[in-house]
């Protein structure tokens, strides 16, 4: 007969370890179940003296344990004393395979090693790691074959073979190949997932032969051997027959599995088939399975401390006690303008009363929802986001009104009402504000981070349903007919759709029938034309702009060849409904007509000045299709001298964020790896400390609050994120000057070590946001070579240029 | 509309004017003005412009710490430059007026001098600075500097293979190259870089020659160039030894044509720079010579 | 032979094992070639690279067989002789020689280097790329100038100022003397000073004090008398105000018109006690017509000039001669002894040695040729002295009395003792002297009446006769210092005619005034900017230090 406890946690990540460590406390019957040898593998697994951080810092921490930010072995260190103290339940080997809701109540939980028992109420704190995919053959867990590698240097002379075809693969084995034979195992025909510089790496090794490579092999057994000087052989079957590899050591990295399956096996839903999607849990972080309850990232909660307080609130919560949420008093604090306030509790239901875009969310997402957030209770009259700002929060409104100031001019307004909601151009497109908002009476509006609303979409189906509909007819209106009712383009918003594109893709060709407009949303295209059997590129057309009347107004073929620049979102409009519509609308027709002869004459100007479009076609290439801000060297003017990089470090705490001498050259245009600040920046994308913004005047910067995850290092395609540690101050710079004391300005410390404090956070440039007069590295270019412009200036650049 | 502006047409020539009202001030004042005796730097535009020219100085000076206090908001470093050439450059004007052109042996003059130097030291630097760029661009062709000292360390590797499948001799040869290549070093061989793999080729074209004597009779002296060891080469039988000779003359071919780019790129560079190891010492020599000039003047007024 | 082989292989995490080798031989080969005693499998080593002989235990000499050479102790050599301790690197392999242990002649410890050793050493051909990176610096250098600069232009020559024992080691030196803080040379006077600033020089950023100068200059006054008038609202009267050195050997003295214009211009209506002094700001502007100090004598009989303008029409002068110069520069000439002589006005003015003046003018030279004092006409060649009416008189007389005694005189109407022929030594009775002298009184009282009234004196002098007879000739007063005031040399003149200044061809009466005026001299000169004309200023004509006009401190004739 399984045993049976009162709560059963499955996996000893920060969450389920303060759950467990929890019930420890309270004296309740619990087992936490580990499938490896040790606690809290993510954390294990970070790299040796890996600096924690204790993001969000305004958020108390409830847990037995102890947790502030140091070093992983500090932390790991804390908690297995605390686990040790605490007498806490824990099986390690123990992975859960199934876990069933009994009939009667209770669960029974199975593991993969067999063992059995039941448990009232079940805890998940798997994580969203996963499991560690292995190998698959006999053999696997054999000491010398290991899934991580910590520190490549630590073996030399070695004959290890690498199994896998991804970046961690492909990465540890041209590490490892420094000092050690290296075969590489990929089980496929081809490194198809690896990123341009490592395959360039691993592609070079293997044709030079110094990095044997069995592409499509079929591993069939691991042995440690015991005589001769090697440790262990491999054998495996190649399509040229069976192989047998005498090694010291395997490193296989195969990635790992993800827990979803795992998690809907147990009968818990998921809200949407994003991979990013979380389950939806009640406040109570109960699933739609009663009984089951989910902590930590799998419920959506990344960051530690979240999840350790999580963990804590669980069992009271089991345990059928009130616990005032930890968030509470911040939500409190945060609400206290409200006009009217009563309770947080309260607030929420207001929300799921009056904001039917809100109303479909559980009210545990809510809170999280408006700890993001900010609560405004504007005068009447107040300014909520001025047009042209480069903001790129989310309004809903809870209360009151708000004006939209359509037309300054004219001072023509549009009012939203409660329940409406406002931002979400800027909040898809990442441009300016397409418009100045005015607080009406009794506004109560709740600013969302263009990141947390994102993960809204993602994971609620119906959020994203409606924020696109509303997005496709403003963003029509806007951009087509302001002065006349949003009505009249009922048709044409009927007709439309939203299409992707890859960077690259054809979103129509040179002599392709004309029979639809696109107007940009996200991303932006090119527009190029054959001339002489060269493709020019005669314009470059950024979001928020539109493609394609031309033939719709004039000749019905397409006169030129649109391509994405950069992964792009049109709205396709239907030409049908579009030339209704323009016969419609005389003013649109006058105003596309005129737009039209505008671009018809720019495109023959540019078709005159072929290395203009050259020069387009570089910057794009480099990424400039997606930039709000590059910039740019002339090499004729610059003299070398880095004043740029020493600039950059001196103003940003001892480290450059720019590398002048990296980067294309082009007609002595230089691209040097700097941010570009993207109108979608890859580095926001995955930021848990939600640490990146945009400024108001564009910058994408990083805030104090990064835990120096490195992710952003990571999604950024251009190379200009990295993680730096503070360095120690210098002298003064006179005392450099004169006696040279101390590294010089914009150097890097003389002994690296004393800069070396494991405590690494991201730096980016953030065009000195911060110091008036603009970026510094442009300001300290001595010779005028250094400029930062946006694409809106590209067309003029070229044409100077050429 | 922001646009790369050199140091020149800053701000639409605005120091090029301050420079020229400047001067020109200076010089109708000097027409103007009638001292006593010659003019000299004793009468009171001497005085005058005296002053001007050591705050002149001073400011020119301020530049070296200036260039460096990267947080300061003073106007950009591009407009910093391009008043550090203007007005030096009519400092020459303001001191010689100053000192009514006259020149002795004495440390006024060799204020002077040290000016002078210093100033003309830049007007080089400033060629340097309008030349050299576009040249090094060309040269480098795209390739960092990094890159290509990494793929002449991966041909050297590549002709040692080569030279292996040829002969011992070969082989020796090229080791001895590649020990002897030397990029960089000292500040000479930057100014004035020699290469050493040359000798690789010689030595490999003198074996290939030795190699054909059997075969072609007398040494061609005229074999002397790579072009026509590569005539030869296509020319003569395709044993697996000539085809590795042939890419290991492409190797060190390429080498060298490396070589020669990154010690150009290295030379560029340094020109570009080495005047300033005159420009900077001088200045501080001047400052000095500044210093004894006023004092020693004011000091037995 | 036999030679110890200990190959050291790294173990995973820094671990080491060594295996042992022994190799018989008389060398030691290293090389990539399957025969040779260390093999390496390494491309950067040659089949036989190179080969190592024991010369005595713990002596190694090693040979490199290829002309690429070999790397030991990280030098490329192709022979050398090494001692136990000395590494040997080839490729990736670093040989480490040792000192053979027993039974062995030879020991060498082979290590495969780590990978960034070898990363490194791979990129041993890279030098320094940047000037940055060399030796050359611009911080030492700076260092080295400024201070040198300022020990030699600055802290030498402050340290001559303050030790003066220094001064004989340092005042030599070509640099870093106080000499190179002179801006010019010295005036020819002052060269004597040498490199002794202090003389003038107090130092310690004060002016050069009037003291100095006045320790050699004290007995040149001020500009005017300074206890009557002071200077000090000038606020300039110090020396070095006009006097300034190291311009060249030239003394520079300040000589600009502005000098004396800038008080001068208004000093009547500034300075009540000057009220006498005229405005003057410029010679051609602003300048009053010139005055002349006319000779006069007061009732003391002392002399006093008078002055007057040449503007007042009423001029004269009183010089008690009768002189007509138009007379005597007629052009058809004047009668003279010799006949008809003309005359020009360097037949009687002549100028000074030295030139400036005119030598003054002197009746025996000048007018005795033609105007001669005779009163004989018996003894024509017989003239008295000039210039002294009593000793004339005495001449006449004694004359004829030498004539009445002698006797033997022609003259019918003489008395007979008179014209009687005597022996000599005959006597003469009283009687007859009397007679004798009584003639010859009368002779000559005729004789001097007829030179002083009628005859000579009267030409130019006039001649009194008062009640008792007694004649008397009126003084002689030409005027000698007409301009005083003034510096005027005729040398710097001489391209001029005489008469382009002075109207003496029309002047008929010696009391005429034939000194120019200043519209005379402007003709030529104008002030210091004037353009076409000789810029004069006022130093060029006055003096500056003038109180040597005025030494009994009287002040100047102006303000008595």
């Amino acid at each position: 007969m399984a045993e049976r406890f009162q709560i059963a946690i499955v996996g000893s990540g920060p969450g389920g370890l303060s759950a467990a460590a929890h019930a420890a406390e309270l004296g309740v019957s619990h087992v936490l179940l580990e499938a490896e040898p040790h606690l809290s593998n993510t954390i294990y697994r970070y790299q040796k003296g890996k600096h924690v951080m204790d993001e969000p810092g305004i958020l108390p921490l409830r847990s037995p344990l102890e947790f502030k930010a140091g070093t992983r072995e500090a932390i790991l260190g804390a908690w297995n004393d605390g686990v040790a103290r605490l007498a806490v339940n824990v099986k390690h080997g123990h992975e859960v395979s199934k876990i069933t809701a009994q009939p009667g109540g209770g669960f029974l939980v199975e593991c993969a090693n067999k063992a059995q028992m039941i448990a009232d109420r079940v805890v998940l704190g798997i994580g969203l790691q996963g499991n560690i995919r292995k190998l698959g053959v006999p053999g696997e867990d054999l000491p010398i074959v290991q899934y991580t590698l910590d520190d490549p240097g630590a073996f030399s002379g070695e004959t290890i073979v690498v199994v896998g075809a991804g970046d961690a693969a492909i990465e540890n084995a041209l590490a490892l190949a420094k000092q050690n034979t290296v075969i590489v195992i990929n089980r496929r025909d081809e490194f198809a997932r690896a990123k341009e510089g490592n395959l360039r790496g691993i592609c070079k090794a293997i044709e030079e032969g110094t990095m044997p490579c069995y592409y499509n092999p079929g591993p069939e057994k691991v042995e440690a051997l015991n005589v001769g000087r090697k440790k262990g052989r491999l054998v495996l079957q190649t399509p040229q027959g069976r192989a047998q590899i005498l090694i010291d050591r395997i490193i296989a990295r195969l990635g790992a599995s993800a827990p979803r399956g795992f998690v809907e096996g147990c009968g818990v839903k998921f809200p949407s088939k994003d991979p990013s999607a979380v389950p939806a849990i009640s406040p109570q972080y109960e699933s739609n399975v009663p009984g089951l309850y989910i902590v930590g990232a799998l419920a959506g909660y990344p960051l530690i401390k979240q999840a350790m307080n999580q963990g804590y609130e669980v069992v009271e919560y089991i345990l059928g006690r009130k616990v005032e949420p930890a968030d509470e008093p911040l939500l409190r604090d945060r609400l206290k303008n409200v006009p009217n306030f009563r309770s947080v509790d309260a607030f929420i239901a207001d929300i799921q009363r009056n904001v039917p875009l809100l109303s479909q969310i559980t009210p545990l997402q809510l809170r999280e929802f408006l700890l993001d957030s900010e609560i405004h209770a504007p005068k009447p009259g107040a300014t909520v986001f001025a047009k042209n700002d480069y903001t790129n929060t989310f309004f809903s409104i809870v209360e009151g009104e708000v004006e939209v100031v359509v037309d300054a001019a004219q001072n023509r307004r549009i009012k939203l009402k409660r329940g409406e909601f406002f931002g979400e151009m800027g909040l898809i497109s990442g441009r300016r504000r397409a418009a100045t908002v005015l607080a009406g009476p009794g506004a109560v509006l709740i600013e969302t981070p263009r990141r947390s609303m994102n993960r809204l979409i993602q994971s609620v189906e119906a959020v994203k349903r409606e924020i696109d509909k509303v997005f496709i007819a403003r963003a029509l209106q806007s951009r087509f007919t302001p002065e006349s009712p949003i009505e009249r383009l009922n048709e044409v918003v009927e007709s439309a759709r939203i299409v992707q594109f890859k960077a690259g893709d054809i979103v129509f060709n040179e002599g392709d029938p004309g029979d639809c407009v696109h107007l940009i949303r996200r991303g932006s295209l090119t527009i190029s034309r054959q001339i002489g059997g060269k493709d020019v590129v005669l314009s470059y057309v950024a979001a928020g702009n539109y493609v394609g009347e031309m033939a719709l107004l004039g000749d019905s073929r397409r006169s030129a060849t649109v391509r994405a620049a950069i992964a792009s979102e049109t709205i396709r409009v239907e030409g049908e409904a579009f030339k209704r519509l323009i016969q419609r609308d005389p003013i649109l027709r006058a105003r596309l007509q005129a737009e039209y002869s505008a671009r018809t004459a720019s495109n023959l100007a540019m078709q005159q000045m072929p290395a203009g479009g050259d020069i387009i076609s570089f910057l794009i290439a480099q990424g400039a299709g997606e930039a709000t801000d590059i910039l740019l060297i002339d090499e004729a003017l610059c003299v070398r001298c880095d004043n740029c990089e020493k600039a950059c470090a001196e103003t940003h705490g001892g480290t450059s964020r720019l590398d002048r001498e990296a980067g294309p050259t082009f007609a002595n245009v230089h691209v040097p790896t700097s941010c570009r600040h993207c109108e979608h920046p890859h580095c926001m994308k995955d930021c848990p400390p939600d640490a990146i913004h945009r400024a108001p005047n564009g910058e994408v910067y990083i805030a104090d609050n990064c835990i120096g995850c490195g992710n952003c290092e990571r999604n950024c395609p251009y190379g200009v994120i990295h993680l730096a540690a503070k360095p120690p101050k210098k002298p003064g710079l006179l005392s450099w000057l004169m006696f040279g004391a101390g590294p010089g300005p914009g150097e890097a410390p003389y002994d690296p070590k004393a800069g070396k404090s494991s405590e690494k956070k991201a730096v980016k440039c953030d065009m000195c946001k911060d110091l008036k007069g603009g970026p510094a590295c442009v300001r300290a270019c001595p010779t005028g070579a250094a400029i930062r412009i946006g694409p809106e200036e590209f067309r003029a650049y070229a044409r100077n240029r050429s | 509309m922001a646009m790369h502006e050199s140091i020149f047409d800053y701000s639409r020539y605005r120091y090029l004017w301050v420079s020229m009202v400047l001067s020109l001030g200076s010089i109708v004042a000097y027409l103007w003005h009638d001292p006593i005796g010659e003019p000299n730097g004793g009468s009171w535009l001497g005085y005058t412009l005296g002053t001007i020219g050591a705050l002149l100085i001073l400011w020119l000076l301020w530049f070296g710490i200036r260039k460096r206090s990267y947080k300061s908001r003073v106007g950009t470093m591009r407009g910093w430059l391009s008043a550090h050439v203007y007005l030096g450059t009519s400092l020459i004007l303001i001191a010689f007026l100053h000192s009514g052109f006259q020149v002795g042996w004495n440390i006024h003059t060799l204020a002077l001098v040290l000016m002078l130097i210093v100033i003309f030291s830049g007007f080089f630097g400033v060629y340097t600075y309008v030349r050299y760029p576009a040249v090094m661009t060309r040269n480098r062709d795209s390739a960092t500097r990094q890159s290509l000292l990494d793929e002449i360390a991966e041909l050297d590797a590549q002709a040692l293979q080569l030279a292996d499948t040829v002969d011992p001799k070969v082989h020796a040869a090229v080791l001895r190259s590649i020990e002897r290549t030397e990029i960089g070093g000292s500040f000479i061989t930057l100014l004035r870089p020699s290469d050493e793999t040359d000798n690789a080729l010689d030595q490999v074209k003198t074996f290939m020659e030795q190699r054909d004597k059997p075969a072609a009779g007398a040494p061609k002296k005229d074999m002397s160039t790579m072009f026509a060891m590569v005539d030869f080469l296509s020319a003569g039988s395709a044993d697996a030894k000539s085809d590795a000779l042939r890419k290991l003359l492409d190797t060190l071919a390429r080498k060298r044509s490396l070589t020669d780019r990154i010690t150009r790129d290295l030379q560029v560079q340094a020109l570009m720079e080495i005047w300033l190891y005159v420009h900077v010492p001088l200045s501080m020599a001047l400052l000095a010579a500044l210093t004894a000039h006023v004092v020693s003047v004011f000091f037995y007024w | 032979m036999r030679w110890q082989i200990l190959r050291v292989s790294q173990q995973a995490k820094g671990a080491t094992s060594v295996e042992e080798d022994i190799h018989f031989g008389e060398t030691l080969t290293v090389g990539r070639g399957a025969d040779q005693a260390i093999y390496l499998p390494d491309l950067r080593a040659a089949l036989s690279h190179c080969s190592v002989t024991v010369k005595n235990p713990g002596r190694y000499r090693i040979q490199s067989l290829i002309v690429a050479g070999v790397r030991v102790n990280g030098n490329i050599v192709q022979e050398i002789d090494v001692g136990a301790g000395a590494i040997l690197e080839l490729g990736g392999t670093r040989l480490k020689f040792l000192d053979p242990p027993k039974d062995f002649e030879g020991a060498v410890e082979i290590t495969a280097m780590a990978a960034e050793e070898i990363a490194k050493n791979a990129n041993r051909f890279v030098g320094k790329l940047t000037l940055g990176e060399t030796r050359l610096s611009k911080r030492w250098p700076s260092w080295i100038l400024f201070s040198g600069v300022a020990l030699f232009a600055l802290i030498l020559p402050l340290l001559a100022h303050y030790v003066p024992a220094s001064r004989p080691a340092l005042d030599p030196l070509p640099i870093g003397s106080r000499d190179t803080w002179q801006a010019g040379q010295l005036v020819a006077a002052h060269h004597f000073f040498g490199e002794n600033c202090n003389l003038c020089h107090q130092g310690n950023f004060k002016t050069v004090q009037d003291e100095s100068c006045k320790a050699c200059h004290g007995n040149i006054g001020g500009h005017v008398d300074d206890k009557r008038f002071t200077l000090s609202q000038l606020g300039d009267s110090e020396c070095a105000f006009c006097h300034r050195d190291h311009s060249g050997i030239e003394a520079l003295i300040r000589e600009d018109q502005e000098l004396c214009a800038d008080c001068h211009d208004d000093l009547s209506k500034r300075e009540k006690n000057a009220t006498a002094q005229l405005d003057v700001a410029d010679f051609a502007s602003k300048h009053p017509g010139f005055v002349v100090s006319l000779a006069n004598w007061d009732t003391a009989g002392n002399y006093k000039p008078t002055r007057v303008a040449l503007a007042n029409p009423d001029i004269k002068e009183t010089s008690g001669l009768k002189f007509p110069h138009d007379l005597h520069l007629a052009k058809e000439g004047i009668q003279g002894p010799d006949g008809d002589e003309v005359m020009q006005c360097g037949s009687c003015h002549q100028p000074e040695p030295g030139g400036a003046r005119l030598r003054p003018i002197d009746f025996e030279d000048n007018c005795q040729k033609c105007h001669k004092l005779t009163y004989s006409i018996r003894e024509a060649d017989r003239e008295v002295t000039h210039g002294k009416p009593a000793l004339m008189k005495n001449e006449i007389e004694e004359f004829f009395a030498g004539q009445a005694l002698e006797g033997a005189f022609n003259d019918t109407n003489a008395p007979t003792v008179v014209r009687t022929r005597r022996r000599p030594g005959q006597p003469i009775t009283p009687q007859e002297r009397a007679e004798a002298l009584s003639w010859a009184r009368e002779q000559a009282t005729q004789s001097i009446d007829n030179l002083f009234n009628s005859n000579a004196c009267t030409y130019c002098h006039t001649v009194t006769t008062d009640d008792v007879g007694s004649l008397s000739v009126a003084p002689v007063r030409v005027v000698g210092f007409w301009m005083p005031k003034a510096r005027f040399s005729h040398r710097s003149h001489e391209s001029m005619t005489c008469s382009d200044c002075h109207k003496a061809e029309t002047s008929s009466d010696s009391s005429d005034v034939l000194m120019p005026d200043i519209d005379n001299c402007q003709t030529c000169h104008a002030g210091e900017h004037g353009e076409n004309k000789v810029p004069s200023t006022c130093i060029t004509c006055h003096g500056y230090h003038e109180t040597r006009l005025d030494l009994d401190n009287k002040g100047l004739p102006e303000l008595r």
